[in-house]
């Protein structure tokens, strides 16, 4: 609900680009069901107004001496940093409880429908379940391929 | 036969406002903050429940002008009231807090609403992070706590911990499952504490099954006429999906159609069907007889110009028949002087525009009067093309020229008329005979044109084969091609082994040197098309007489598209109008019910390359003896959102059960609020009676300015902290 990337829906399929929207969405805001204070006349932009967190008092707050550093770190520069503490080598970091490769075959399954997946179209690679979705995969144009293939990782990145 | 089952797309509830509250807890209470990747819980310790709890984003409103007056910044539930969500910022990545000025805001916005009205932050505050934080991370949280509003001291520990905690007294041995927002996380639990060196992380959790549902069913209908949000997407996941108890068997059982209808849950987005506008009667026959009256004017004035045209060239036409009466009565030059006059060059000419005219006339009275005229062919006379051009003056000449040129155009037109004709003669006579051939012996001429259109349908298939076979450049079609290219393209022609044959190129002498063009040719010719319709010709002879024929078109799949898997699934079982609103309008949930909890149990269905929940604690579970592990597997915990899934427990204790020595006792429970207990967890932990853990494990200020800005105090709920 909160980060989720916003994927728009496009005629190809594929992951197509998010719509970057800068501005208030403003369409959003029409439809009554965004706003629970849909009763309220207010403009849409009054209500982002009264909801302005900087209005909220903070007397609490040291604002003189201290601002949260500019320079943000992305998470690979935190491993690097985490890297450099030259830590034990049993000792649990965030990267090294990722679990690790499985031992097990993986099972395959059909790229178009999820069912399982005796066959694999060896021009586009695509895994099928039978004839039906291969006569699917043949009328697939290449850069379809591809985005099917990305659904498990296996489109050529480049 | 049982129909799917069929939902209405949800309304979004809408999200709750987060109310200011009053600053009325004693002194030292210990403030508890849950600061999850996907919601933050704040409250006071002495509280049962957060008092507030929303979504752990905020987002910018930039309003514009330079004085940044209609600039705003939304936290938590209120960006999805103001309408922000895709303008949303997380102080999270992966879990991991990474911006501070991120999560300043939103700490701004907490102590505000908690209404602490001091001029610092005076209470010990318990914040929860993710397992295994990196020490920047811790760090840069501890500054923004002790710098930026005073706190008197800070514990950190781990949220699955803490929901253990409630739910459960000891800590002697177990498992904790974190299925959480954005990982599912596995924490071993022996001897009284977590063993967080044999813990595992898994890179999946709740927001990445809704994504790969938005996926999947942007992959199912191309041409959905909605915008899915993933908020819709992760209500699917919410409450259509179930984790499979035997993934590979419940997929073979869909192979049925019928599996497939049971199994489908129907999704249906709202929709509008065009109705036609009612029209009122009495206005649609007022505005009939509007435009019969104005019809009925437009003919009249035609008429009239007609007449008065007709009543012109009438006219005309007298004046025109005097002029050649007087050639008769006058004398030569006077006639032509008159001519003249009127605008005709000879004779000939008033004759020709007196014949038309008279003709035009005859038309438009005919018309006038409504008397049908046949229509007459008439055959076009060239009397000057065969006299010779000596008894020819030069005017007849060029007349002769012009006739003779009107003549082959002509002829050459009546030639394909004739030929036109012929051919349809021979077709109906062609036509007739195969009808005589069928009358005497129907088996035998059925057998005749199945075996034409055996052969046609040979070709086509060998040519379909052949352009496969050009697309693979190793295959035997393509070599042979590459090899005629390059004999073509050498200079020298080979020389022929025939004895005593002359080396001359005689390339071209026959006709079919040409074809080894037609060979090498990618591309095919107009013959598919012309195969095409010859082969409809033929299905549609054979649809009428032969019983038994079944029609197969070699040009798509040879099934039709309702019949086939793809279509089952995104659409039923049953062939529906897809052109219809409603039914473009419905998402059909059944693999993907399936499909998508199964990514935690199969990573690898995403192509991540991590074994899935079960192998990862069984590999887990191999660091430990027998005896632990017998004891462990008693005692698996569930908590964090996406335990919620349908099955999730039952599913785990029968992998487990699985991999287990045969009879072991297995249980899997899960938190009783899988949300809120890590909070309740930890204010239940932080107000236990003194002197407590909690206590003992505070980092003061004096300690974060002396041990360092990331210094943790271990303690059983907290991750590990750095040896110094």
């Amino acid at each position: 609900m909160c980060v989720l990337p916003k994927a728009t829906r496009s005629r190809s399929g594929a992951g197509a680009p998010a719509a970057k929207r800068a501005k208030l969405d403003a369409s959003a805001l029409n439809t009554p069901k965004e706003t629970s204070a849909s009763s309220s006349p207010l403009r849409t932009i009054d209500i982002v107004l009264s909801l302005d967190a900087r209005a909220l008092p903070k007397p609490f707050k040291n604002s003189s001496s201290y601002s949260t550093p500019k320079a943000v770190k992305k998470l690979k520069q935190i491993a690097a940093i985490e890297k450099a503490l030259d830590l034990p080598v049993d000792f649990p970091t965030y990267w090294n409880i990722e679990a690790p490769p499985s031992f097990k075959p993986a099972k395959k399954y059909c790229d178009v429908t999820g069912l399982e997946a005796p066959y694999t179209d060896p021009k586009s690679g695509l895994r099928f379940h039978n004839s039906d979705v291969y006569q699917f995969i043949r009328t697939l144009e290449p850069h379809h391929v591809q985005s099917y293939l990305s659904l498990r990782d296996a489109a050529v990145k480049l | 036969m049982t129909a799917s089952e069929a939902f209405l797309l949800p309304e979004s509830q809408g999200y709750p406002n987060t109310p200011t509250y009053a600053y009325d807890c004693g002194a030292d209470t210990p403030l508890v903050i849950d600061n999850g990747s996907h919601s933050l819980r704040a409250g006071w310790a002495t509280d049962s429940d957060p008092r507030l709890q929303f979504d752990n984003i905020i987002a910018k409103y930039r309003g514009g002008g330079k004085a940044k007056q209609m600039d705003a910044m939304l936290v938590g539930n209120d960006v999805h009231i103001g309408g922000l969500n895709s303008n949303s910022k997380s102080a999270f990545e992966a879990g991991v807090v990474f911006n501070a000025a991120t999560l300043e805001i939103t700490l701004d916005y907490v102590f505000s609403k908690l209404g602490i009205d001091t001029d610092t932050v005076a209470h010990p505050i318990l914040m929860t992070e993710t397992l295994c934080n990196p020490a920047y991370s811790r760090r840069l949280v501890s500054e923004l706590l002790f710098e930026g509003y005073g706190i008197p001291s800070v514990v950190y520990g781990v949220d699955a911990l803490f929901s253990y905690y409630q739910n459960n007294g000891s800590f002697d041995a177990g498992i904790v499952v974190d299925a959480g927002n954005v990982a599912t996380h596995m924490i071993p639990l022996y001897d009284g504490r977590g063993r967080l060196q044999y813990a595992k992380r898994l890179g999946i959790g709740g927001q990445y099954l809704s994504d790969y549902m938005l996926k999947l069913l942007q992959f199912k209908y191309p041409t959905f006429p909605h915008r899915v949000t993933s908020e819709q997407t992760q209500g699917f996941v919410q409450n259509h999906t179930y984790v499979s108890l035997d993934y590979t068997q419940e997929l073979r059982g869909l192979r049925d159609p019928k599996a497939v209808t049971a199994q489908t849950h129907v999704i249906q987005f709202p929709f509008t069907t065009k109705v036609a506008d009612a029209i009122d009667p009495a206005e649609a026959a007022l505005h009939l007889q509007k435009r019969k009256e104005q019809g009925k004017r437009l003919q009249e004035q035609a008429m009239r110009m007609r007449e008065e045209k007709l009543i012109e060239k009438e006219a005309n036409l007298a004046s025109m028949q005097e002029l050649a009466a007087e050639k008769d009565k006058e004398a030569g030059s006077v006639f032509r002087r008159h001519l003249h006059a009127a605008g005709f060059e000879t004779e000939a000419e008033l004759d020709s525009a007196i014949k038309t005219t008279e003709l035009a006339v005859k038309r438009s009275r005919n018309r006038m009067e409504g008397i049908e005229e046949p229509e007459e062919k008439v055959i076009p006379t060239f009397p000057l093309v065969d006299v010779p051009d000596s008894e020819l003056t030069d005017e007849q000449k060029k007349d002769k020229r012009r006739q003779r040129l009107m003549k082959a155009g002509w002829d050459a037109r009546e030639r394909t008329r004739i030929a036109k004709e012929e051919e349809k003669k021979r077709e109906e006579a062609l036509a007739r005979q195969d009808e005589e051939r069928r009358n005497a012996d129907p088996i035998a001429w059925l057998d005749e044109n199945r075996n034409k259109r055996q052969i046609l349908l040979n070709r086509i298939y060998a040519r379909i084969r052949r352009k496969a076979k050009l697309t693979d450049r190793r295959s035997k079609e393509s070599q042979q091609r590459m090899r005629n290219i390059a004999s073509l393209a050498a200079e020298e022609v080979p020389i022929k082994r025939k004895r005593g044959g002359n080396n001359e190129d005689t390339f071209g002498a026959d006709d079919d040197d040409w074809g080894i063009y037609r060979e090498i040719s990618k591309e095919d010719d107009s013959d598919e098309d012309n195969d095409a319709t010859e082969l409809a010709k033929l299905d549609q002879v054979l649809l009428t007489h032969d019983p038994e024929f079944v029609p197969e078109n070699p040009f798509d799949g040879g099934r039709p598209f309702s019949n086939t898997v793809i279509y089952h699934l995104a659409h039923g079982t049953h062939a529906v109008d897809l052109t219809e609103p409603a039914i473009q309008s419905q998402i059909h949930l059944n693999v993907e019910r399936i499909r998508v909890p199964e990514l935690l149990f199969q990573p690898s269905i995403v192509g991540l390359d991590q074994a899935g929940l079960v192998e990862t604690l069984d590999e887990m579970l191999k660091r430990f003896d027998a005896g632990q592990q017998a004891k462990m597997v008693q005692n698996i915990f569930l908590t964090g959102g996406t335990s919620l899934l349908k099955n999730m427990a039952e599913r785990i204790e029968a992998d487990i059960r699985a991999v287990q020595p045969f009879q072991s006792t297995i249980r899997v429970t899960r938190a009783k609020d899988p949300v809120l207990d890590p909070w309740r967890g930890a204010a239940k932990w932080a107000s236990a009676s003194s002197p407590s853990e909690f206590q003992a494990s505070g980092v003061t200020r004096a300690m974060y300015d002396e041990m360092g800005h990331d210094y943790l105090i271990e303690h059983s709920m907290s991750n590990a902290a750095v040896p110094r």
